[in-house]
Formats: C-alpha cells, structure tokens, sequence
C-alpha cells in the first residue's frame, strides 16, 4: 500500500472523508493505477465513430487514448503512443483515417491497432522486427451500453453489464427512450476545472442538496424565487442506489406525468415551446418503452463510478478527467434521439449550452464550488479534520418497483455509495497490478 | 447610467466601430452589464462554437480555422439570443449567482480591428482580438484570449451589435467557468 491508511481516508461506512483524498500527491498517484488502471472508463458515444476509419481521441484517466471504428466494424481503443520510441501518434481530435502514421519516423498502425508499417524494415531492422509484437497497446476489453463506448485496461474486470447491474435501468430513461436510439450532437465541451476530480462526480451522483442554495440564481432570475430546501423546489425528491459505485436523483413525478414533465421542468424549457411539442408526440411511446415506474421518474443527476455523470433532465453525459489532485477536465456531451425531428434536436442543444459547460448558468457556480471546495481540503491545518457525509445514515429503504437503496428528500446516500466503492478499488493492493499486454488486442 | 444621445456612435468607419468595441469592453469590464445589453440588437446572436484540430486535407493548402469550428447546429460553449443574453444578465445581477459573487475583475483588451464593409450599407463585418484578463480572490488569476467576428448595424440609435463569433485560442477552456461575455 503507498503512503497512506484507507482507514484514515474513508471510514469502511463513509460518513465523512477526508480531504486528504482530494489533495494528497500519494492518493493521487494511487488513483491512476487501481481506479482508472482497473475501472469501466467512459469514452465517448458511439455515433462519433460510425464508419470504418472514423476516429475520436478520448481519455483514460491521465493517458490519451484513440478510439476507433475499424474495418470489421467493431470500436477499438488504444493508447496514443508509438511503439517504437513513445510518440504520441495521432494529433487531431476527430477524423477519418484509414492508418495512422507516426509523425517522428513514420510506423503505420491500422485502425485495429496492428502495425502495418516499419521504413527501413527489411534494410535497417534486418527483417528481424516481428511486426505481430509491436502493434498499439489496447484497452484490455471495450463494450457498449446502448450508444455509450466504455473501456478497461484490466482483463480481469467484470463485464460492462455486471459492472452497470441494475443502474442500466435507469440509464435507460435516457438512452432507450426510442428504438432508434440516441446519437451525440456534434462536438464535446472541454474545459479545466481547479478541483480534484471527485467533486464534480460525488455531486452529480447524488447531491440534491445543493441544488436550492448552489442554483438559487436561476430561481431567483426566471421567477422571482429563492428555495431555500429541495422540496420547495422538487416534487418528491428522491435518491436512488441501484449497484455499487452508482447513484441517481429523480423526482417522483405522479403515474400520469407525461414526457415533457418528465424530460424537461416547466421551469427548464426557457421558452422552447418545439422541445415541450415533441415530448409530448413521444409520451405513449416511451411511456410503453419504460413501463409504470421508470414513467413516473424525473431524473436530475446520475453518475457511475469512477468518473462518469449524467444530467438527463439536461440530456448530458460527460466525465471528469484526472490531471493532478488539484486540477480535472471536465468533458460533456449532449445525447439527443436519433429520430427526433430536427428542431426538437436544436432546442435541446441550446437548452442545454444555456444551462451547462463552463458558460451554463448551472455549471457556473458549480465551478466556483468545486474550485474553492478544492482549495479547502489542501490547507495543512484543514487536511487534518474530516468533512461530513452523513445526511441520512441509517435512515434509507426501499421504494416498490424502483431497484437498489433509496433514500426520500436529501440525502447523502450514493456519495456514501460512491466513496464506498472508492475505497474497496484503492484496497485492492499493488499485489494485483493488472498485467501487461503486449500487442493488439486479439 | 445609460450611454446618452451624445455618446451615440454613427457609422462604420474605423473610428466609430472601434470607439464602439472599446466602450462595450469598458461597459462590460466596469460590470454595466445593463448598458452593455443597450448596444445589442434586437435580433442579435452571441455565438462561441467548439474547436477541436480535424485532420487537415494534406492534399490541399487549406488551413483555413473554419475546419475547427463545430457549425451553429452543433454543440457550443455559447448559443444566445436576446432573451437568453437578458436572463444571464438578470443572473448575474440577482446577488445569489456565485460566480460572481464578489464579482471577478475583469479586464478586457481589444486590438486588431479591421472593418469590412458587408453586403448591407448599413452592416460592416468586424474583426478583432481580445485578451480578457480575470482576478478572483488572492489565487486566481487566469488569461483567455480569442478572436471575434461580428456584425454591426449602424441603426437610428446608434452603432448595435448583431452578430458575435467567440472563438478562444485552444481546444480546451482554460477556465472553470465563463461568467461573463466577451
């Protein structure tokens, strides 16, 4: 183990942390290896890479990776790195390219991740380089989830459907809303957050809190209103932990709540009449798609371990990148159905730009909390005094129909859930490192 | 305080549309978010699309910062009209939107301004540079700079802004959050 005691970190209940998991170098470096060496990492949507040779560059944890739709049709991933002496191959973002070719002496990799090309193979290597052995390192397993591209480094994890259990049923009310399924608007918002990268995540897998005080501004801008409680602002706030590492926020609409209530708050539409014109066309079919229950849910806010956050109610998906303790960069993306007319599209794009990113009117003070928050946990005096997360310990249940935990109102349920899984992945000692793989994946 | 008749701004000369930018910059640096909204259209369009690095077409000499851009159906840093354009300010102005809550200081350089003349007498197309400098608190203190590419109306009342392309100099915002308009 490195420099630090688990116990001394997150107690095996998770009431409180300590903020030294938010600004210690050594926890830090710990984190890259058995969180995001180990866990199911969000890459990207699908419908970024469609073709064969479309491309995308994503991120692993601090690594660069290129996401690819090769030949056979099937989505690779792989690290950014030459073979030969460690250059970062591919440079552009996103793209269609049939080979990716090394820009310092020129090897050639295949979309698969194979190495096709070495100059000077046969008169400088002597026809002694074995080609088979140098492809792209990849990512030990790559799945999806209904549009949603995941990958992990480690052989042994479990598969993406274990790992997701129950909460993919909830993801459904965002990913399966159509049978045409969903696709990304083009383009993903990046930006630098001074934060370690588990603030932005703890909130959104089940803050409801900080809703009312954190937001105040729009309320009191839009209708002259400043809550003060969730539950002056929501109806039936609940919080929903379906399987380890994952949580969500939904409001409890009632079992005649059509689709535009569910999908977008009165207060929310900012005046887009064509958003609220094609919830409501959809409402019997995706009231058929989702059955009773999942009908009834207005979710905020959804996350899955390690870095990956949802806002469905805002029809975004985005993750938070690891940089150093104190510093993240936050990715965001806007996932819309396929089969939704074109300006019901425009309107959640802009409802969404309004709303969040680093210019949404959400997100804004979001920031200015994850920065300060941030700057709190590196005092040295600071460190030394936990923080508290213990809304509602002790005092979750069930709700029928709905699965996993759930707590009513506010409550720090699936942080707790969140830094629970947190410390069960730092306590799989550096005795189980993943191994390492040589080549392309098969 | 609101710009008086005196201070109206007529025509598109240089001159004029520079007086122009530089006291929308002030209006905004001294936080006269209401003044700053006057010099907008009724129709106007605050823009700040994406960039990301495409794979350039080696065949041609094209280099062109279009190619980076996402166009104005995709995803956008900004994406405002004028309604939308108010009920920031209103935001920001309600006490309670922590961002800027003590407000940052803000300081705004403008330069490079070039004016075209548009396909309309009375719209000039503009270019300009910006460095927008931010202080918060004792320990941040950070930098964007960009470009612009507006549409400016010489209407009865004066000089209005109609039309803003942001575009930052980066793939990725270098800031938690942009509070204010550039």
């Amino acid at each position: 183990m490195g420099a630090f005691d688990l116990d001394e970190l997150v107690p095996r209940d998770a009431a409180w942390t300590s903020p030294r998991i938010f600004s210690d170098r050594d926890v830090f470096d710990a984190e890259l290896e058995r969180v995001f060496g180990r866990s199911w990492l969000f890459l990207g949507h699908e419908s970024q890479a469609e073709a064969p040779g479309d491309f995308f560059l994503s991120r692993m944890g601090t690594e660069s990776v290129i996401v690819t739709r090769a030949n056979d049709g099937r989505l690779h991933a792989h690290l950014n790195v030459c073979r030969h002496r460690g250059m970062e191959l591919c440079r552009a973002d996103h793209g269609n390219a049939a080979t990716f070719r090394c820009p310092y002496h020129r090897w050639v990799y295949g979309s698969d991740g194979r190495l096709l090309g070495v100059p000077g193979i046969a008169t400088w290597y002597f026809n002694e380089l074995d080609k088979a052995e140098w492809g792209l390192i990849s990512v030990a397993q790559i799945d999806t989830y209904k549009g949603l591209v995941f990958a992990t480094f480690d052989p042994d994890a479990p598969s993406l459907a274990d790992e997701l259990g129950e909460m993919a049923w909830y993801l459904d009310c965002l990913l399966d809303r159509s049978p045409a399924g969903t696709e990304a608007v083009g383009g993903v918002q990046k930006w630098i957050v001074d934060c370690n990268w588990k603030f932005p995540v703890e909130q959104q897998i089940g803050d409801n809190y900080h809703v009312a005080p954190t937001h105040a501004s729009i309320t009191k801008a839009t209708i002259g209103f400043t809550p003060t409680q969730i539950d002056e602002l929501m109806v039936d706030p609940h919080e929903f932990h379906p399987a380890p590492g994952t949580g969500l926020g939904a409001e409890l609409l009632s079992p005649d709540a059509l689709d535009h209530e569910r999908m977008a708050g009165t207060l929310l539409h900012w005046g887009r009449p064509e958003l609220a014109r094609y919830l409501q066309e959809v409402d019997p079919s995706v009231r058929e798609r989702l059955g009773p229950h999942r009908s009834r849910l207005r979710i905020i806010h959804a996350g899955v371990f390690p870095n990956l956050s949802l806002v469905p109610l805002f029809w975004t998906v985005r993750v938070t990148h690891p940089i150093s303790p104190g510093r993240s960069e936050i990715w965001s993306w806007v996932i819309v159905e396929r089969d939704a007319p074109e300006e019901a599209k425009q309107a959640i794009r802009q409802t969404y730009v309004l709303s969040f990113g680093p210019g949404g009117i959400f997100e804004q003070d979001d920031g200015e909390m994850w920065e300060h928050i941030t700057r709190g946990a590196e005092g040295p005096q600071a460190r030394k005094h936990p923080l508290n997360l213990s809304m509602g310990l002790g005092h979750d249940g069930d709700v029928a129909g709905f699965p996993g935990t759930a707590g009513v109102g506010a409550t720090e349920l699936n942080q707790r859930g969140y830094y629970r899984r947190w410390r069960e992945t730092m306590a799989v000692g550096l005795d189980r490192e993943v191994p390492v793989m040589v080549g392309a994946a098969p | 305080m609101s710009a008086s008749t005196a201070d109206r701004l007529i025509g598109l000369s240089v001159e004029s549309v520079s007086q122009f930018l530089y006291r929308e910059a002030r209006y905004l640096d001294e936080r006269r978010y209401r003044d700053w909204l006057g010099l907008l259209d009724d129709e106007v369009r605050y823009w700040m699309p994406i960039r990301r690095v495409p794979v350039f077409d080696t065949t041609t000499t094209d280099r062109a910062i279009d190619h980076e851009l996402t166009n104005r159906e995709q995803l956008a840093y900004f994406d405002d009209d004028r309604a939308t354009l108010e009920l920031r300010v209103n935001r920001i102005e309600c006490g309670l939107a922590w961002a800027e809550e003590p407000p940052s200081m803000f300081r705004r350089i403008i330069a490079n301004i070039e004016v075209v003349p548009g396909a309309e007498p009375d719209v000039a197309r503009v270019h300009s540079n910006f460095l927008l400098y931010r202080s918060r608190f004792a320990d941040k203190q950070e930098t964007l700079v960009g470009h612009r590419t507006d549409l400016i109306r010489d209407s009865p009342g004066g000089l209005r802004l109609t039309d803003r392309t942001v575009v930052l100099e980066g793939t990725v915002v270098g800031a938690c959050n942009i509070s204010t308009f550039l």
